[in-house]
């Protein structure tokens, strides 16, 4: 329920990070986002080509009162999808802490018209909720957040 | 023309108001993620979200003055109800331990809208979340309002 996500967002606001429950945090958003970038692979195939070597690392306010150094920090994959050797997608995370959202990632789309599109995947499930709910959301078309299905995506990409 | 908002017009505007700002984002969208002017209209974006969460925090702090000076017997206890603080304000229009839950929440988004408008700490929004459960919160407060 999207009011869980909400007040409890709120309510970790107010709360002062400590080092364990931040590295907790980061730690279960990489999962989230590399188990995304899974299915995301397993959906459109072979036809397309992964590039997972550029990395993330989050620099954002509660990482830094909980005194975290860079090093500390897990990696998260900056996902690069191609065809035929034309980047078409690249899924790049943005953030965690997010009133009303478990984090969220930029999704931007090359299409073969040209120019960009750029969606967000939003995560509404609540803070160590042991679940996913991904929400792709067009920001430039209305905000209706639609639960994301990575085979969905062969539909934006073509 | 009325000068009272609704929620339900705050988020029309809302939806007009960041579509245009992500319109430019898009147009301007490169894969370098460092690009200086993705990370300013970002920021754009996250102050504009700011605002629309003070401004829903308005309406459900409007509610809440009305629930808390319905409970008032005179004039003069109501007007003397508007210089108090909005703690107090809220426990007398949320009073009781049922209540206890739905006056957390709401002190939580007091703190947090105290945050954003004094822009001493800005957070990032899921403005649409919000809207939906600021909806919930003020149709929970409507029903205080209606009943007996």
């Amino acid at each position: 329920m999207i009011g869980n996500v909400v007040s409890d967002t709120i309510a970790e606001r107010r709360e002062t990070p400590t080092r364990k429950r931040t590295l907790q945090r980061l730690r279960d958003w990489r999962s989230r986002v590399h188990g995304l970038y899974d299915q995301i692979e397993h959906a459109l195939g072979s036809d397309y080509s992964y590039d997972r070597t550029g990395k993330h690392q989050s620099a954002e306010e509660r990482v830094q009162q909980s005194g975290l150094n860079p090093d500390d920090v897990p990696p998260i994959d900056i996902l690069r999808i191609e065809q035929s050797g034309r980047l078409v997608a690249v899924i790049q995370p943005r953030g965690l802490w997010i009133i009303g959202a478990n984090g969220r990632l930029d999704l931007v789309l090359t299409p073969r018209t040209g120019g960009r599109r750029l969606f967000m995947l939003m995560d509404l499930s609540s803070p160590m909720e042991n679940r996913t709910d991904w929400r792709i959301v067009r920001p430039s078309d209305g905000l209706q957040q639609l639960v994301f299905k990575p085979e969905r995506l062969r539909e934006l990409l073509e | 023309m009325n000068a009272s908002i609704s929620l339900g017009e705050l988020q029309s505007a809302y939806r007009r108001t960041s579509s245009r700002i992500y319109r430019i984002l898009e147009d301007g969208y490169d894969f370098s993620a460092e690009d200086a002017l993705i990370e300013a209209l970002n920021r754009d974006a996250l102050i504009i979200d700011a605002a629309f969460f003070v401004l829903i925090f308005g309406q459900m702090e409007n509610r809440i003055n009305e629930l808390a000076a319905r409970k008032m017997a005179t004039d003069q206890k109501r007007r003397a109800l508007r210089e108090q603080k909005f703690e107090r304000r809220m426990n007398i229009a949320l009073s009781g331990q049922d209540n206890k839950t739905v006056r957390d929440d709401i002190e939580g988004w007091y703190y947090l809208r105290n945050d954003a408008a004094h822009g001493e700490r800005l957070a990032r929004y899921n403005i649409e979340a919000v809207f939906e459960r600021a909806n919930q919160l003020d149709a929970m407060l409507m029903g205080q309002s209606e009943a007996p």
